[in-house]
Parts: structure tokens; C-alpha cells; sequence
């Protein structure tokens, strides 16, 4: 593990004699041996008074992706690439008050453009004789960690979208154009594409992004419930109604109003919809007085809305009102490059969330999985994922840990599914997401019978959700 | 060619969208021209790209960029030339004789 270079060893005087040689930190902090600082996860480096690195671990590389030997005798600053670098840089302090500096939040830039979140923490660095010749860095990769926080409080930016597959890419790279208008954006994909988190990435990349994202499945609400819900009500306005409720319309005012399963909903309801969006206007249920707000309306579905414009389900009018900006999210069939980059990201998120150090899956499940249609795309690729992590009790996720019904499904399914098949799996999964709890009512909106419809999961591979 | 350069000091500023100022340069063959200094007032790394596209700039040099505010901008049709460190104008003017 030699390191050493000839800017630090300039930089830290004298070795001590006899001290047995490791890497480039152990030159720095004038340690006999570092080994633990060249295995451990969290990048260190130290640096001298001018502030040019003088060491950098193995953790550091990795995270910054800048190798030691691009880094040594190169400036903090211009490897590190902190948001706090010019303005309030820890280390400054630390060398300026000889105070550390413990657990500051910054963000990162690593070479290939990844923005990073990290905690720094920084300590002054002395010789034997008590003199301060540069400061240490501590820093820990806080990405997992930051993205599990902003899942729990749903605030999605478009960096939580993990996926390179071309049209994915070509998506992302319009977003922020997307969120900047303020027109109605209509996103079609099959289910578990990720809609809602595209839409709530719309919202938090636009000028309305301080206001709120109010989110509504249309298909989650009767349609008393859902108008009630949107539109609010007055004390009085039906029975049980004690109190003035403001609707979701209301709550949404300078911020995003998102409905998903826009496909779902009554002609009727349509109607009232597309007068709010022509007006900027409704009335709560039971009252007198007209409200405003306003508000951007993102809309989504898993079925596609022209087609039910040319059937007579779903209104034209409003179709050409939603539809101003239109996103289609490919399925997860289409974009089977991205399954191994989900994968890790789905093994790195549960290795957090249930404290375990799952390396990978076998290569033989790689193979399962590539081949696998995906009828319930990336959410049930999580599911899978989710599951494995209970069967699984070692380090590599097997063939074993898979659900038993995947595989069951897959040796019966053969090896490919037509499209009409495909098409068939998508829309038994979107029903089953719909009526989560309710088999016998997604057996009936499905039209067929419960044991039709189980025998149909069977073949497909689809888990209840 | 209009370039653009977040600066930190006198060098490249490290990451965009954390820099409080903004070097513009017009440049004719090798030639700078005219430059002024864009002075930042807090705004966010998208504001900061939006800003840049509005105002005709050809070339963005830079130091750290996240990929997906780069990918914006190329498809903006303006260059990026990242990951650059020193000082600023020795940076263009090397570019420029390039």
C-alpha cells in the first residue's frame, strides 16, 4: 500500500526512522502503520498549510473518484469540490480557531458529475513539536442515506430516478425545461414505472417548488369520496359532514396537484375537473361561495388516454387540456440495461433500511432477472429485492431467495411471453394495484373469475401486492 | 464566442452552483474581447444554467457540474468543457490556443 509521494514527504519533514512504510497517510499523521484508515468507508485525507492534499485514502478515492495520484499535492478544493468550499470551508476554520470541526453537511461533486451528499468532519494536524502543519478530513458518502430520507418525506428530485437507459436519460434531461412551464403534464406508463415519482420531481424542480405537492389516486376513492376529497365540503353538506373540509384543490394553492389514474374516473367527474381547470374555480360540496387557487396539474395513467378519448371513455376536451406536455415511461422490459443498476440500488436501500451488508445477487439470478418480463416493472423488481432480503440470510442473494411463485411461474410460462400476453400481465397488475386488498372486486373489474385470475398471477409471476 | 465561468477567487469555481460569481468573456479567434463579471445573488445551479442559456453563452468552463444540469446545457447547445482546475483566465486562454 505505498502511497508516499514526493510532495508528502517534502511536506511532513523527517520520517521516523525505522517506522515501517504503508500507505501515504501514515507519512501524514507520521503514524508507524495505517492500515485501518486504508480499509475503512469513510474518506480521509490530510492536507498541508497551502492547503494541497497530501494523503487520501482508499474510501476517499472511491467517493470523490478522483484517484491518489490525480489528488496528492493537487488543492483541497479542487478535488473535494464542496458546495461549502468557497464560503465556509470546515477546514479554514479548524486550521484558523484549532477547533475541530464534527459532522457538517455539504454536497459534493465527484468526477463523473454524481452530486453527492456527505458529513465532514476536520482536525488539525501537528508535528512532535506541537506545530500545526496542515489539518485531516473525514467525510462520509451520505447519498443512501439522504435518498431514504427524502423517499420517506416523499421530496424527490430527479437524482432519485436511477436509470441510463437512453429514453430515460432523454426524459431526465427535459425535466427541468418540463418543470420550468407551467403547463399540465400528462405522464403515461405502465404500473410500478415511476410516474409518481417523475411527477413529484416535476414539482420540486419548478418555481413552485416551495409550495405543496398534493398527490390523489383517482382510483383509490369512489367517485362521492373522490369529489368530496378534491372539492372539500361545508359542515353540513351530507351526513356526517361535522365540520369544513378544504379540498385537495384548495390545499394545492402555489403548489402541484397530482392525479394519478386520471383513466379511472367518471365522465361525469371529468366533467367537473376540466370546469376547474378552465376556471381556476370550484365550490366545496354543500356550499355557497366560489374558491380560487392556484394550482399546476400533473396527471398520470397506465392506460393510454387517447384510446380511451376514441372509445368514449375518457373526455376529449379534457384529454387536449392535460395532455400539453405528455411523458412516456417505458416499461421495464424495455429497458433491461437498467435492471443491474436497480438492483444495486434496491440492494444498497434495504441494506440501510434493515441494517444488513447484502453484496449483490448471483449471477444466475442476474440471468432470472434480465429475462424476466416484468409486468409489475420497477416496483416489483423492489418487491423481489424486499423479499430476498427476509429469505435471504448470507451475503449473495440466490436462485433460493427468490418468491417461489416467480420461479414457478416462470418454468411454466416458458421462455417468452407474447404481446398479447405482456399486455394481458400489465393490465392484471395494474387492476391488482388499484384493488390491493379486494381479489374478488379486481376479479370483476378484470372480467373474469377469481380462480381465472389467480391462475393467470400464477402464470405471470404476479405477486399481490 | 461567448464563454462562461464560474470563478472561486481567481480560478475556476470547484462546483457549480456554488459560486458567487460568474466571469463572462466574448471572444474573437484567440482574443478575448470584452468580459464582465456576473454577480450571483443566491440563485440555485438551474436558475444559474437557465440564466446562461438565456444569455447566448457558447462555452461553460467549469470544475465539478452534476451530470444531469451538463446534460441540460449540451442539450442547450452550449459546450462544456468540466472538470477544469486553476486560474480562470490562464484556463481560456489555453483553451483559446487550443
Amino acid at each position: 500500500m505505498k502511497r508516499t509521494t514526493a510532495q508528502n514527504e517534502k511536506d511532513t519533514g523527517p520520517r521516523i526512522e525505522n517506522a515501517p512504510m504503508s500507505c501515504s497517510i501514515t507519512s501524514a499523521l507520521r503514524a508507524p502503520c495505517c492500515t485501518i484508515l486504508e480499509s475503512i468507508s469513510d474518506g480521509v485525507f490530510t492536507i498541508d498549510l497551502e492547503k494541497r492534499v497530501t494523503s487520501f485514502n482508499r474510501a476517499a478515492e472511491i467517493i470523490t473518484g478522483f484517484n491518489s495520484s490525480e489528488a496528492i499535492g493537487q488543492y483541497c478544493f479542487d478535488l473535494f469540490r464542496a458546495n461549502i468550499c468557497e464560503k465556509r470551508c470546515a477546514m479554514d476554520e479548524t486550521l484558523a480557531t484549532g477547533q475541530p470541526k464534527v459532522n457538517l453537511s455539504a454536497l459534493i461533486i465527484s468526477k463523473s458529475g454524481i452530486l453527492k451528499p456527505i458529513s465532514i468532519s476536520t482536525a488539525i494536524l501537528k508535528n512532535e513539536q506541537n506545530d500545526i502543519i496542515g489539518g485531516v478530513e473525514t467525510f462520509r458518502d451520505l447519498s443512501e442515506l439522504e435518498k431514504l430520507k427524502r423517499q420517506l418525506a416523499e421530496r424527490y428530485t430527479h437524482e432519485d430516478i436511477v436509470g441510463r437507459h437512453p429514453r430515460m436519460k432523454e426524459i431526465l434531461s427535459f425535466l427541468p425545461d418540463i418543470a420550468e412551464s407551467e403547463s399540465a403534464v400528462l405522464i403515461e406508463g405502465p404500473t410500478g414505472s415511476g410516474k409518481e415519482l417523475i411527477a413529484r420531481a416535476i414539482h420540486h424542480l419548478s418555481p413552485r417548488k416551495e409550495g405543496p405537492f398534493i398527490a390523489v389516486n383517482c382510483a383509490a376513492l369512489p367517485e362521492t369520496l373522490l369529489e368530496s376529497e378534491l372539492f372539500g365540503y361545508t359542515k353540513g353538506a351530507f351526513t356526517g359532514a361535522m365540520r369544513d373540509k378544504p379540498g385537495r384543490f384548495f390545499l394545492a394553492d402555489k403548489g402541484t396537484l397530482f392525479l394519478d389514474e386520471i383513466s379511472s374516473t367518471s365522465m361525469t367527474f371529468q366533467a367537473d375537473l376540466l370546469r376547474v381547470l378552465q376556471d381556476g374555480e370550484f365550490t366545496p360540496l354543500g356550499g355557497t361561495r366560489t374558491l380560487k387557487a392556484d394550482f399546476r396539474v400533473i396527471t398520470a395513467t397506465n392506460l393510454q388516454l387517447k384510446k380511451l378519448v376514441e372509445d368514449g371513455e375518457f373526455r376529449e376536451d379534457l384529454y387536449y387540456r392535460l395532455n400539453v406536455v405528455k411523458i412516456d415511461l417505458p416499461a421495464l422490459r424495455e429497458r433491461k440495461d437498467d435492471i443491474p443498476i436497480l438492483i444495486e440500488h434496491f440492494i444498497r436501500k434495504f441494506n440501510i433500511l434493515k441494517d444488513r451488508s447484502v453484496q449483490g445477487v448471483a449471477p444466475e439470478v442476474l440471468s432470472f432477472l434480465l429475462g424476466y418480463p416484468f409486468p409489475g416493472n420497477i416496483r416489483q423488481l423492489e418487491n423481489i429485492i424486499e423479499y430476498a432480503f427476509i429469505t435471504c440470510k448470507g451475503d449473495v442473494i440466490g436462485m433460493g431467495h427468490l418468491p417461489r411463485d416467480l420461479i414457478e411461474a416462470e418454468e411454466d410460462r416458458g421462455p417468452l411471453l407474447s404481446a398479447n400476453e405482456t399486455e394481458e400481465a400489465e393490465k392484471i397488475q395494474a387492476i391488482l394495484d388499484q384493488y390491493p386488498r379486494n381479489r374478488p372486486e379486481a376479479a370483476k373489474a378484470l372480467g373474469m373469475s377469481r380462480t381465472t385470475l389467480w391462475r393467470k398471477m400464477k402464470k405471470y409471476g404476479i405477486m399481490a401486492p | 464566442m461567448k464563454i462562461a465561468i464560474p470563478l472561486f477567487k481567481k480560478r475556476v469555481s470547484p462546483h457549480f452552483g456554488s459560486s458567487s460569481r460568474i466571469l463572462l468573456l466574448e471572444t474573437k479567434g484567440t482574443e478575448i474581447c470584452q468580459e464582465t463579471i456576473w454577480d450571483l445573488g443566491g440563485e440555485g445551479p438551474i436558475e444559474i444554467a437557465r440564466r446562461l442559456v438565456a444569455l447566448g453563452v457558447e462555452k461553460l468552463i467549469c470544475g465539478g457540474i452534476p451530470s444531469h444540469y451538463k446534460d441540460w446545457l449540451i442539450r442547450k447547445g452550449i459546450t462544456v468543457v468540466d472538470n477544469q482546475r486553476g486560474v480562470a483566465r490562464e484556463i481560456v486562454r489555453q483553451l483559446l490556443r487550443d
